[in-house]
């Protein structure tokens, strides 16, 4: 089943800054972390534009512990980028895209983020009622640790 | 004293063992070395499998083995075959694990085997599977379409099977009617539910090459000779025993590929292997039902006659064909579109086709509750556009009484026997119809909204007379045998091939034979569910069990009769032409007091003193039953309900209904019967709906998803019968197992619809939720 997510939040750091730190695998990971339920067990850049990783994600009654990839599709920097995902554990699969547009603010980052994905598998069959509250909770709470995450390390 | 214990409402005998817990049910089972199965199904709905890395599942502690569909292709595991062959019809092949293709999620991909289930159940998380997704279609229509993803090379544009029947000339009938209305309606898929998820032990034994499978299953006979084909495996050295099974509704009829593969483990392994159903295996792995889209039109006379009826039937049949899924849209749907009406002129087309979906077979009805609730939405149309009472549009073409005889459609099928007319007018007079349409209307002015539907139904049941099937195209016989055996003490065992699964045979068999030798039902035992108990059967389904059943059953317990006649005329020394046979007792014509008991017989046919040499002793007979025709039980339903305007809410406030099955064994288990199938046909109506997504994802896939109905949505069951005797069988009984699914789902939505009358809607597509009837209220369908 589908999910679409969209939104945008305000990131406390220079857009040049938030450009580099976003493909940088342990900002990722920092951020990851810090979503209540996401566990990151290893995320590693694999090649120009792959990242390989593994994670346990559990909110709820819908857990599990994924494997995937992240792919970036397309690229203008500073200002957009288009990653893809694809996941999987068990008898489940999760994929999706995300759109960043990153626009200059005072100094400021404005980061507008939109996005689909699919599930399959036990998360769709008996996670249909809970999946977009689930995948709503894990997007916000992920925007907010990034822009926070962003935000930290551009200050080191 | 005159027995009459065919008729009588005798309790339950199965019953004090299966509510207090000591039922025995597969999963109960364990035998020593016992391993554990479980199954890995494919989490997406069609996908090309292009790796599948088993090391790290093997490698763990515990596992003893890990399967793929290869290696159950190379051990020589055959392909699932279907059992109703269809003439040109295309059978995708189905493996009982995937090759190199998922077609549906659910379907199997890898098997374990592990020492405990635990295990088992972690090692499904190691085997890591490369999918390439391919696209999905769920639809049934659509995967008729140009450009639609294609599941089997074998059926092109996903079509398995195209099947037609007609009577009269239906393009004159739409040509020359006054009115002819136009009509797509949905009859949505189910998932049937059955409280006992299945379950398969299987026990091969290497030193006699003895392979037992106990299962969760409603035909062991099929079953050995499905998986004698699958596996190779000799049908004298395979046994199928289904001990007690917790429900099936049609779900447990079919060979399933979790079994073959717990056998083919047992095989290998040299020791039993059990293989559970979770409950969310269940709504993926175990066959759904329904599954229609039909486009039809029917023509009509000013007066109400109904004159023609053409119908277009996409009937969904999922991934794979299931066994017996080509009978169900076809010879079960199809001819029954006549209904119970005078219609002379009814074609049907219908096309089975595959879609990345569970596989679909007969559930509860099948077939029928289909044809029904199709003929009796159009009725109710042809009613609502010449703003006719339904009722009377009813009486306009239904069926004259034939109690005697036969009635001919203008189709294949001959009716057995029935008062078709006169349990309409029955029905309507128990509701109080008139009485209830005063009530709607002074309802209505009230500003509630309240609605009255009827549905009228004859069904088929009976399966399956061999010569009917054969003559319409069919390869299928599905005889009954029975076995009589009467014990020198004078106890009785009967083997039956028709296992129940709910259905209380082991009260109702008895009283059979009770009945006809002059016994208490205590004295009878009956064996069930066993292969190597009984001769042969075909099962419990499409509710067949007496007039199949229960007619070899009567059959052999007459020849147990004629038998023991022989002995008695040597024991009495009379002629045996002289004896007769009443009570329990042979006497002589004429000469009540020269008789011997029943008993004592029985003594003298394995202790013989008065017998001579040269009779034949012993007392039992076997009889396998080929009815002449199938049987068609009939009725009328009538529900009342009343919609909650603000919330859309339906609640049936009054249900009716008179049902003619044919001569009743066990009243109270009929009744029950009856309330158990108008609640599974109402949760059509109002309830239950399977869902996938575009991308095959079953979203309806828990309990927790798929609304099932409780005892409290229900208002009382006013039931009565009218007994019309089947001649086509010695009991005269016609089959009392689906017939409230047949109809009650016709009476609740026609209800519905009158309900929303002054809404100005004429249809919506079941389930009639809250959400869609408020919708329809309010315009915002």
């Amino acid at each position: 089943m589908a999910l679409k997510i969209q939104g945008n939040i305000l990131v406390d750091a220079p857009r040049d800054r938030v450009w580099k730190l976003l493909f940088d695998p342990q900002v990722l990971i920092a951020m990851a972390n810090k979503i209540p339920g996401v566990e990151v067990e290893r995320l590693a850049q694999i090649a120009d534009d792959q990242y390989d990783g593994a994670a346990t994600i559990g909110v709820a009654m819908i857990k599990g512990k994924y494997q995937g990839t992240i792919t970036v599709l397309e690229k203008h920097a500073p200002e957009f980028v288009k990653f893809r995902g694809d996941g999987k554990s068990g008898g489940n699969w999760a994929s999706g895209d995300m759109a960043l547009t990153l626009a200059e603010q005072d100094g400021k980052t404005q980061m507008q983020y939109e996005g689909t994905g699919n599930v399959g598998g036990m998360l769709a069959s008996v996670g249909q009622r809970l999946i977009d509250s689930v995948g709503k909770h894990l997007i916000e709470h992920g925007t907010r640790a990034l822009a926070e995450e962003l935000a930290a390390q551009s200050k080191k | 004293m005159a027995t009459q214990i065919i008729g009588s409402t005798v309790k339950r005998r199965e019953d004090p063992r299966l509510i207090t817990g000591n039922g025995t049910y597969t999963d109960n089972m364990t035998l020593p070395r016992m391993a554990y199965l479980t199954i890995l199904r494919s989490p997406h709905a069609h996908a090309r499998i292009k790796k599948i890395d088993a090391s790290k599942a093997r490698a763990m502690p515990g596992v003893l083995a890990v399967y793929t569909g290869n290696d159950l292709k190379n051990g020589g595991v055959n392909p699932i075959p279907v059992g109703w062959v269809l003439p040109d019809i295309k059978i995708g092949p189905h493996y009982p694990l995937a090759l190199d293709t998922a077609r549906y999620t659910g379907d199997g991909i890898a098997a374990v085997v592990a020492i405990d289930r635990f295990t088992a159940q972690d090692a499904l998380d190691l085997i890591d599977v490369d999918y390439e997704p391919l696209p999905v279609v769920v639809n049934a229509e659509k995967a008729t379409q140009p450009g639609a993803p294609q599941l089997h090379p074998e059926a092109a544009n996903n079509i398995a099977f195209y099947w037609k029947i007609g009577g009269g000339d239906v393009e004159r009938a739409l040509a020359e009617a006054d009115g002819v209305i136009k009509q797509r309606l949905i009859n949505q898929r189910l998932i049937p539910n059955a409280i006992e998820p299945r379950a398969a032990l299987a026990d091969y034994q290497p030193a006699t090459g003895q392979l037992t499978l106990y299962n969760t299953n409603q035909n062991p006979h099929i079953i050995r000779l499905l998986l004698a084909l699958v596996l190779g495996q000799p049908e004298h050295k395979l046994r199928i025993a289904s001990p007690d099974v917790g429900g099936g509704f049609g779900s447990k009829i079919y060979l399933y590929a979790d079994e073959v593969i717990a056998c083919f483990a047992s095989k290998q392994l040299g020791r039993p292997v059990k293989w559970t159903e979770e409950r969310t295996e269940n709504y993926k792995a175990t066959i759904h039902g329904r599954d229609h889209v039909s486009d039809v039109q029917i023509a009509y006379k000013k007066d109400g006659t109904i004159t023609g009826l053409k119908v277009k039937t996409y009937a969904n049949q999922g991934a794979y064909l299931s066994v017996f899924a080509p009978l169900v849209p076809t010879f079960l749907y199809g001819p029954m579109l006549q209904g119970p009406y005078t219609i002379p002129n009814v074609f049907v087309e219908v096309y089975g086709t595959n879609t990345n979906t569970t596989p679909v077979d007969a559930y509860r009805g099948a077939g029928r509750p289909e044809a029904t609730y199709l003929l009796e939405r159009m009725v109710d149309l042809v009613a609502l556009e010449l703003k006719m009472d339904p009722a009377d549009v009813r009486r306009k073409n239904i069926i004259p009484p034939f109690l005697n005889g036969v009635y001919q459609t203008c189709m294949a099928y001959a009716y057995d026997s029935g008062d078709y007319a006169g349990n309409l007018e029955r029905a309507l007079t128990n509701a109080g119809y008139v009485e209830l349409r005063k009530q709607q209307a002074e309802a209505r002015k009230q500003g509630k909204v309240v609605g009255i539907g009827i549905s009228t139904y004859t069904e088929i049941t009976g399966a399956a007379p061999a010569q009917v099937a054969a003559s319409l195209g069919a390869a299928a016989a599905l005889v009954e045998s029975a076995l009589v055996r009467v014990f020198p003490l004078g106890k009785v065992q009967v083997m039956t091939g028709s296992h129940a699964h709910g259905q209380g045979h082991e009260t109702t068999f008895a009283q059979i034979v009770a009945d006809q030798l002059g016994l208490e039902v205590e004295d009878v035992e009956v064996v069930h569910g066993d292969t190597d108990r009984i001769p042969y059967g075909a099962g419990t389904y499409g509710s067949r069990s007496q007039a199949v059943g229960g007619a070899a059953i009567y059959v052999a317990t007459q020849r147990v009769i004629e038998k023991g006649k022989k002995l008695a005329a040597h024991m009495l020394e009379a002629a045996e032409a002289d004896l007769v046979f009443e009570d329990g007792k042979y006497s002589v014509k004429g000469v009540p007091s020269k008789a011997v008991k029943f008993t004592d017989v029985a003594l003298e046919a394995y202790w013989p003193r008065k017998v001579p040499a040269d009779v034949e002793l012993g007392l039992e007979a076997t009889a396998v039953f080929n009815p002449s025709n199938f049987t068609f039980p009939d009725g009328t339903h009538v529900a009342m309900v009343e919609v909650d305007p603000d919330t859309g809410k339906v609640t049936i406030t009054k249900y009716v209904c008179v049902d003619d099955v044919g001569k009743v064994i066990n009243p109270m288990i009929v009744e029950g019967q009856i309330h158990g199938g108008i609640v599974q046909g109402v949760g059509q109506a109002l309830w239950e709906g399977a869902v996938y997504d575009d991308n095959g994802q079953l979203l309806s896939g828990s309990m927790m998803d798929y609304a099932l109905p409780i005892a409290s949505y229900f208002p009382k069951f006013e039931t009565s019968r009218n007994e019309t005797p089947s001649p086509v069988n010695p009991l005269g009984a016609k089959g009392a197992g689906e017939a409230g699914t047949v109809a009650s789902t016709a009476a609740v939505a026609n209800a519905v619809m009158d309900a929303l009358k002054p809404f100005g809607v004429k249809h919506i597509d079941m389930p009639l939720t809250s959400e869609k009837v408020w919708r329809a209220m309010n315009g915002k369908l």
